[in-house]
């Protein structure tokens, strides 16, 4: 919506203008043009949360920080700053709130294979939709692909990385190409936590990149 | 000595508050609140029981007033419609009768009733301050509900992505088969009036717990049974039972 | 790649919650199955095939913007279904095997434009038995190179769509079958019209030949494969391209080898791109994007209303009391105050001020009323909101604290925010307690423009840009001085090859001078004049202006205007004596004198049709023509206002000339759509197809109903 929006904006937006609308003008141009579009919190900043915070970024926009508000019934639910929520377990994320659309319900979370990656665990639950999508079969397999390193504020950490490999299994009206897709976990080797993950919810949905600031600060205090 | 003087504080505010209490029956558990609780701290007393599935929460207050003179009209509306119907219709239209004047109503709130979206947006966290509330908390329902000028009152498994279609096509379960639209409750209490003939390539997928009203055939040319229709199916979003 | 950064920029959201950044993420996440009912629109603008219509409509409030290129023709149309019944189009061709006329020392080599209005009317539904039907007229507005009428049906099948229609005029031109209304009167059977002949003056609505002559059947199917993006088309036509405006003199430039035509679409990100293979010779390339006026909306910066749950309170304490609540009335709640009557011993705070930010009533309340709660402590039962326009109070909002606060805490599950206040016009007390002289003093401003003008001879796009610095002095709230001046920056108009055009015009030239006040200076005196307004009885406002008034006229003139509050209903009328301004210079004036004015009558419709408005002005115009001017506008829930206005005056069509009456269109867009910050602001683009002198107002610089507009808007409430 926002891109359609954007395009007719070059064909009028210089019509008239008085004083305020002038004002507008200038924040969006001073918006547009600000590069400090990264809302990752600094180091300093997470070492000093009282509450555990993570980095997500979706599709291509920019990082954001989410906290981790509450932690219940074997779920983690983090919020963002404008009170959008992911709801995980294990990491894996299970339900959202104040999306596009947003996945309401995902079946049979006792049979999640994560956090224990052993190789070629699978999982079939089914999803519903707020749009009205309902009982969409999903089907997982999760493979241990290599050990990598990654960066988490400025700290290298070993991990292994695990591949999921999915697949929407709800029938389709029309052709489409979309319905596999790889989502990826980074274990940290030492202690077995989650650091990251790469994880679409479905094929439909803008690719999650969560990154777990808190715990990984955590794991370098305890060196 | 923070804590103490909030503690004094909210005696206070609970002393003077407490004029009238808020009942709530949670599936059958009753609960008592001397001040008007907010939606969450209702909720949270339901997760306690178990892991509900949000969507299709419904949460009902004794505001029945309204409702039922409502219903007496639209009992009225049949009763006349009644008075000047062919045999085949008769029987119709006397069988939604009877399941109208058998609804147990109170009166449905209709918001989407959620323990995590009542806890991060205010708008979703109202202040319950009628008299008595009744929430119903489930599991996913695995079905769907057919009522209205249906022969075979039905209950049918849920279907995974399944268009509405897929579940009308029986035939006995509709004797208006010439109908083009049937209106559906979604579980979170928004009425659709959904296009589910041949003709149509709009998908529509039946939420789970959904309830689909089968209505009296609408004429082209009159919107009056339309109208009754939409009535009725607004009825029957307050059905408790 | 500037996009990107913008879309980022829209989620900061202010809403610190514990203690995070300001970074937001409100992801896209879209559906498997459940897709929007894909149109696909034809070559010339409208819902349907390639060259035919079809009885589908769009949705309520879709605009869709069309280029279709061949080897004969460009078609470039603008299609919105104003209702979910109602289409109307309009195009701009360029034929383009002729050129623009047969002086090239007048319009170089362009090729020849034109310029055309469409409608269709839904007159059934689709239903189980019946298909969905539509009649409609095509090419109205210009020349008449495609003027047509049809009815037209379509049923659908799953992914199959099934389109009749028969059609009359160029839609019709095989005269495969005999004309049905011939058959019942004798008069239907000739439309009057010899081959190869066009209209002279265009631009009317010729009833006379409607439904006549030729007729023939024309049809197709439409397909949705499989894959979402793709459809095909297939259509078989009525016309034979006998006469066509590319091909006047038969050349064989436009010629039918085959009267089915094919086509694909395929959709790519928001762009219908469509490939066709017309007439069984001619490959049509084009390409469509859509976007919905109903549900348009941008993400918005700004800080979220306050939340009745962390109140303060404590205005009458806090020394810093009345900065706090001048600052965040300003940036949390767009108002901006001039006065401010809270005293700790009543229970009533008055603020006075005007909305600059949201131009929704209920949005602009909720934040008042969110700030002056968090302001007030509980025991202030009343909050006043006087809106000020042209620094007089216009409307009182009266807020009920106590119930304000319940539904903003949301308190039960029933409160409305229309339940918590009552608006009216500014009581005795409230206007009593007002300081005038906040409203006295000099002031300046500026405001920029954008003129544009399309199908030239000179360029088919010609335009004008710059600012209209904007002073004055008001002496009291009442009386005043005002002045524009028009500096232009930018423009081509020094393409101009006439000033005025050679049409030997009856009546007088009180508009086409146009070009001459448009390129005569770069800076110039648009507008100098006195002014006085007030409220001078009970929802009754007078004023009263003299001097140089407009661009092309000076005079004195004077309005008495009627509007109570909230009413659906306001009316005034006016009456000026102007004398033309001359275009060589900034002062002095031209022979041609008049006396112009109107009774005005605006109608909020809503009881007929939802969110119109129809507006008339009776009475005397600047060519001393006499008769009325009809306005219809349509608001969409975004905000975008769509307007037609017609004159219909004594001049005849002949005297008029080309355009035959003056008409007009109008798309009135809110900034806030394109902002990342609220803002009241609004761009107009206005579409004249061809203005001439007659039926033409005078544009009075003080307008009542514009000064009294917050009374009972229509644009934004």
């Amino acid at each position: 919506m926002i891109k359609k929006i954007i395009l007719v904006l070059i064909t009028i937006h210089l019509l008239s203008a008085c004083t305020p609308t002038m004002r507008s003008h200038y924040y969006n141009i001073r918006l547009a043009m600000s590069s400090d579009s990264d809302g990752r919190m600094e180091r300093r900043l997470v070492e000093d949360s009282d509450v555990q915070v993570a980095f997500v970024k979706s599709g291509d926009r920019g990082w954001a920080t989410v906290a981790l508000a509450f932690n219940e019934n074997g779920q983690e639910k983090w919020i963002s700053g404008d009170r959008a929520m992911l709801v995980t377990k294990n990491g894996y994320v299970i339900k959202t709130i104040g999306f596009t659309n947003d996945l309401m319900f995902t079946s049979d979370l006792d049979d999640l294979p994560l956090p224990s990656y052993q190789q070629s665990s699978t999982w079939t639950r089914y999803q519903d939709w707020l749009k009205g999508e309902y009982g969409y079969e999903v089907y997982s397999k999760f493979t241990k692909v290599a050990d990598e390193n990654i960066e988490i504020l400025g700290e290298v950490f070993n991990t292994v990385k695990v591949r999921e490999s999915a697949e929407y299994l709800g029938e389709a009206d029309n052709i489409r190409f979309d319905d596999q897709w790889n989502n990826y976990f980074w274990y940290d080797k030492k202690s077995g936590a989650l650091l990251q993950s790469q994880q679409k919810v479905s094929p439909f949905a803008d690719e999650f990149t969560i990154t777990y600031a808190s715990m990984a600060l955590s794991l370098v205090g305890a060196k | 000595m923070k804590f103490l003087l909030i503690t004094i504080l909210s005696l206070f505010i609970s002393f003077f508050a407490s004029a009238k209490s808020v009942t709530i029956d949670i599936n059958g558990m009753k609960l008592t609140y001397d001040k008007a609780p907010r939606l969450s701290s209702v909720l949270k007393q339901a997760v306690k029981q178990g892991d509900w599935y949000w969507p299709s929460s419904k949460l009902f207050d004794n505001k029945t007033t309204e409702i039922e003179s409502e219903r007496q009209e639209i009992i009225s509306e049949l009763k006349l419609l009644l008075s000047d119907s062919s045999e085949r219709q008769t029987q119709v239209i006397t069988d939604l009768l009877t399941q109208v004047e058998s609804w147990q109503l109170m009166r449905r709130i209709s918001m989407r009733i959620d323990y995590d979206l009542a806890r991060i947006k205010e708008q979703f966290n109202p202040r319950l301050i009628e008299s008595h509330y009744l929430l119903r908390v489930a599991a996913r329902p695995e079905i769907v509900n057919v009522f209205g000028t249906s022969h075979a009152l039905a209950e049918m498994p849920h279907l995974p992505g399944a268009h509405i279609s897929v579940y009308l096509q029986d035939d006995d379960l509709d004797c208006h088969a010439d109908s083009d639209y049937v209106y559906v409750i979604t579980p979170y209490g928004k009425v659709d009036k959904v296009n589910r003939s041949y003709w149509s390539n709009e998908r529509y997928e039946l939420a789970p717990g959904a309830e689909v009203y089968l209505p009296l055939p609408e004429s082209l040319f009159s919107s009056e049974v339309e109208s009754l229709n939409q009535r009725i199916v607004s009825l029957a979003m307050h059905r408790v039972k | 790649m500037k996009y990107n950064k913008l879309i980022q920029a829209t989620l900061l959201s202010s809403a610190a919650v514990i203690g995070l950044g300001k970074n937001v993420y409100a992801s896209e996440i879209g559906t498997w199955n459940l897709k929007e009912k894909r149109m696909t629109q034809s070559d010339l603008g409208g819902v349907g095939l390639l060259q035919t219509p079809t009885a589908r409509m769009a949705n309520e409030g879709d605009l869709y913007l069309n280029y279709r290129d061949n080897e004969q023709y460009r078609f470039w149309t603008v299609s919105l279904t104003l209702f979910p019944w109602l289409e109307s189009t309009v195009r701009y061709t360029d034929v383009r095997t002729l050129p623009f006329s047969s002086d090239p020392g007048f319009s170089g080599d362009q090729t020849a434009k034109d310029k055309g209005i469409d409608f269709k009317v839904r007159l059934i539904k689709e239903s189980q038995f019946l298909p969905e039907m539509s009649v409609g007229i095509r090419d109205v507005g210009g020349n008449g190179y495609f003027e047509s009428e049809f009815i037209s049906a379509s049923k659908g099948w799953g992914d199959f769509d099934f389109h009749l229609g028969m059609g009359w005029g160029y839609l019709g031109r095989s005269g495969t079958i005999s004309n049905p209304f011939c058959d019942l009167k004798e008069s239907f059977c000739d439309r009057g019209l010899r081959d190869g002949e066009f209209l002279d003056q265009g631009g009317k609505f010729e009833f006379d030949k409607f439904f006549k002559g030729e007729t023939a059947l024309f049809g197709g199917i439409e397909y949705q494969t499989p894959w979402a993006p793709l459809s095909f088309k297939l259509e078989y036509e009525g016309n034979d391209y006998s006469r066509e405006r590319a091909d006047q003199t038969n050349d064989g430039i436009v010629t039918q080898d085959r009267k089915w035509n094919i086509a694909a679409n395929y959709l790519y990100k928001g762009f219908d791109f469509s490939l066709a293979y017309e007439r069984g010779n001619t490959l049509t390339l084009g390409v469509s994007y859509k976007f919905n006026l109903q549900t348009a909306k941008q993400v918005k910066f700004v800080d979220t209303p306050y939340s009745m749950q962390e109140r303060r309170k404590d205005y009458f304490e806090n020394p810093q009391g009345d900065n706090r609540l001048r600052t965040t009335l300003r940036y949390n709640a767009g108002f901006a105050l001039s006065q401010l009557d809270a005293d700790k011993s009543k229970d009533v705070v008055t603020i006075y001020g005007s909305q600059e930010d949201y131009r929704e009533r209920d949005e602009s309340l909720n934040r008042i009323g969110r700030t002056l709660a968090n302001n007030f402590p509980d025991r202030v039962k009343e909050y006043r909101v006087v809106e000020l326009s042209s620094g007089k109070p216009m409307v009182e909002t009266v807020i009920n604290a106590e119930k304000f606060i319940d539904f903003a805490d949301y308190v039960g599950t029933d409160s409305k925010l229309e339940d918590t206040y009552v608006r009216q016009s500014p009581s005795q007390e409230s206007r009593g307690a007002y300081e005038v002289g906040n409203a006295m003093g000099f002031y300046y401003g500026a405001e920029m423009f954008w003129t544009q003008s399309f199908g030239n001879p000179e360029a088919f796009y010609l335009y004008q840009t710059g600012f209209y610095l904007n002073g004055g002095y008001q002496f009291t709230p009442s009386i005043g001085i005002d002045a524009n001046a028009k500096v232009t920056v930018l423009e081509n108009f020094d393409k101009f090859n006439f000033g005025v055009d050679g049409f030997e015009s009856p009546i007088p030239r009180v508009r086409t001078y146009v070009r001459e006040y448009v390129r005569r200076s770069r800076v110039m005196v648009d507008s100098l004049y006195g002014h006085w307004s007030d409220e001078i009885g009970d929802n009754l406002y007078a004023s009263a202006y003299g001097g140089y008034l407009e661009t092309m006229f000076a005079g004195v003139g004077g309005e008495v205007f009627y509007r109570p509050v909230d009413s659906k209903l306001s009316y005034g009328l006016d009456l000026n004596w102007v004398r033309q301004r001359s275009f060589e210079d900034d002062f002095s004036l031209r022979d041609y004198d008049t006396l112009t004015g109107h009774a005005s009558i605006y109608y909020q419709m809503d009881d007929w049709l939802k969110d119109t408005q129809l507006s008339l002005n009776i009475g005397e115009f600047l060519a001393k023509d006499k008769g009325v001017q009809i306005d219809f506008a349509k608001r969409f829930d975004s905000g975008v206002v769509v307007g037609a206005y017609a004159a219909f005056t004594d001049v005849t069509s002949q005297e008029y000339g080309e355009g035959s009456f003056t008409k007009g269109f109008y798309m009135s867009i809110p900034f806030d759509l394109f902002s990342l910050k609220p803002s009241k602001g609004r761009g107009q683009i206005p579409w004249v197809p061809i203005g001439r002198d007659g039926g033409q107002m005078l544009n009075r610089p003080v307008r009542l109903a514009d000064m009294t507009d917050i009374r009972s808007p229509f644009y934004d409430r």
